[in-house]
């Protein structure tokens, strides 16, 4: 029995988004709501590449920020939850395809 | 042709638009509502003015706007703009009503070209001081018209409706002829300062000020845009336009009573 790939979290590719410093702004064209992302978040938003597993996002984070794991953990699972929630990532499994 | 019978041009933020195809009266009403942003400069965008002759239907949209590379399609309260915008020409099919270039297309043309030239259409008032101009940008109700009518002997370009225009590696806040409660203000197509500051509004009994990050800034901002935002190009378009004027400028959060103290008070901030 195989194992299961990892989930993978790629961004929507309509959705328009833009670094400001070290933070960043995600538009939902729907609505037209923009959602400010701190810098901790818009680095999640960052790696939900499409080529990265929650664990994968995880580990770059723990190295980048000054926080314990498990508060890293959970913070970036409520993110991306968040983020799937508002239809701005998608959640991916299966072998990795060009472009994520 | 006597001046009377020739194609009106209106200039809004250094672009020239020419409008043919009009029958007299139609000419009358673009001199009329446009007074002061009447251009004897060469075009850069022809609009060629079509009638037709149904009612439209209010469907509650408030615009839609399409673009496809250089081409548009914008439709607004039955007035349909579409062509090729690089080319310059464009067809404005208009209903059978006395307007012939409603401000409320004409705003959303103007805003779509300007930002194509990485410049912004904002929901703003603009009052001139000796440095440049304050932008006070905000929602309805927020205190822009009291702003323009505080101004006394300054000059206003708007109490609704601000263009900024890039010019040599900064911005100009540019009068436009779309105005509010306060009605047409004394400017006309030159009318710009360089842009110095770029205030969010909010009404009060006293004067308070924060300063903006720019990510704060441009959420602000990105509302107050005269441009529909769901398409995601051109969304992302206009975040791209305002990071650059939010980084250009300072942007503050502004309380402010309505009393002649704010001058003094915005002048010791920006």
């Amino acid at each position: 029995m195989s194992t299961p790939l990892p989930d993978r979290y790629p961004r929507r590719r309509q959705v328009p988004w833009r670094t400001l410093d070290t933070e960043a702004l995600v538009v939902d064209v729907s609505g037209g709501t923009l959602y400010p992302l701190n810098s901790v978040a818009a680095r999640i938003w960052e790696l939900c590449d499409g080529a990265r597993s929650f664990e994968d996002i995880v580990h770059v984070l723990a190295h980048e920020f000054d926080a314990e794991d498990a508060v890293i953990r959970r913070d970036a699972e409520r993110f991306i939850d968040e983020l799937t929630a508002a239809r701005l990532v998608e959640i991916a499994t299966g072998p990795r395809t060009e472009g994520g | 042709m006597r001046a009377a019978d020739a194609p009106p041009r209106v200039e809004v933020a250094g672009t020239v638009f020419e409008v043919s195809g009009l029958d007299a009266a139609g000419r009358a009403w673009v001199a009329t509502r446009y007074r002061g942003f009447l251009s004897a400069r060469a075009p850069d965008v022809r609009l060629a003015v079509t009638r037709y002759d149904e009612i439209p239907e209010d469907d509650g949209r408030l615009a839609t706007l399409e673009t496809h590379g250089d081409e548009l399609e914008l439709e607004i309260g039955g007035y349909r703009i579409e062509g090729n915008l690089a080319a310059g020409r464009l067809r404005l099919s208009v209903p059978p009503f006395p307007t012939v270039l409603t401000p409320a297309a004409f705003r959303c043309l103007c805003a779509l070209v300007l930002l194509r030239a990485g410049g912004i259409m904002l929901h703003a008032s603009a009052v001139v001081h000796a440095r440049g101009a304050w932008v006070f940008c905000g929602a309805s109700e927020s205190g822009k018209t009291t702003v323009a009518h505080l101004a006394g002997p300054r000059a206003v370009l708007s109490d609704e409706t601000i263009a900024l225009r890039r010019h040599d590696g900064g911005y100009r806040a540019c009068a436009t002829p779309f105005f509010g409660e306060a009605g047409p203000v004394p400017t006309q197509a030159g009318g710009e300062a360089p842009l110095t500051a770029l205030f969010f509004l909010s009404k009060s009994t006293r004067f308070a000020h924060r300063r903006l990050a720019r990510q704060e800034a441009v959420q602000r901002a990105f509302p107050q845009v005269f441009l529909p935002k769901r398409g995601s190009a051109m969304a992302e378009t206009i975040l791209a336009s305002l990071d650059a004027v939010t980084a250009a400028v300072p942007c503050f959060e502004l309380e402010f009573a309505a009393s002649d103290e704010l001058w003094s008070y915005v002048d010791a901030v920006a």
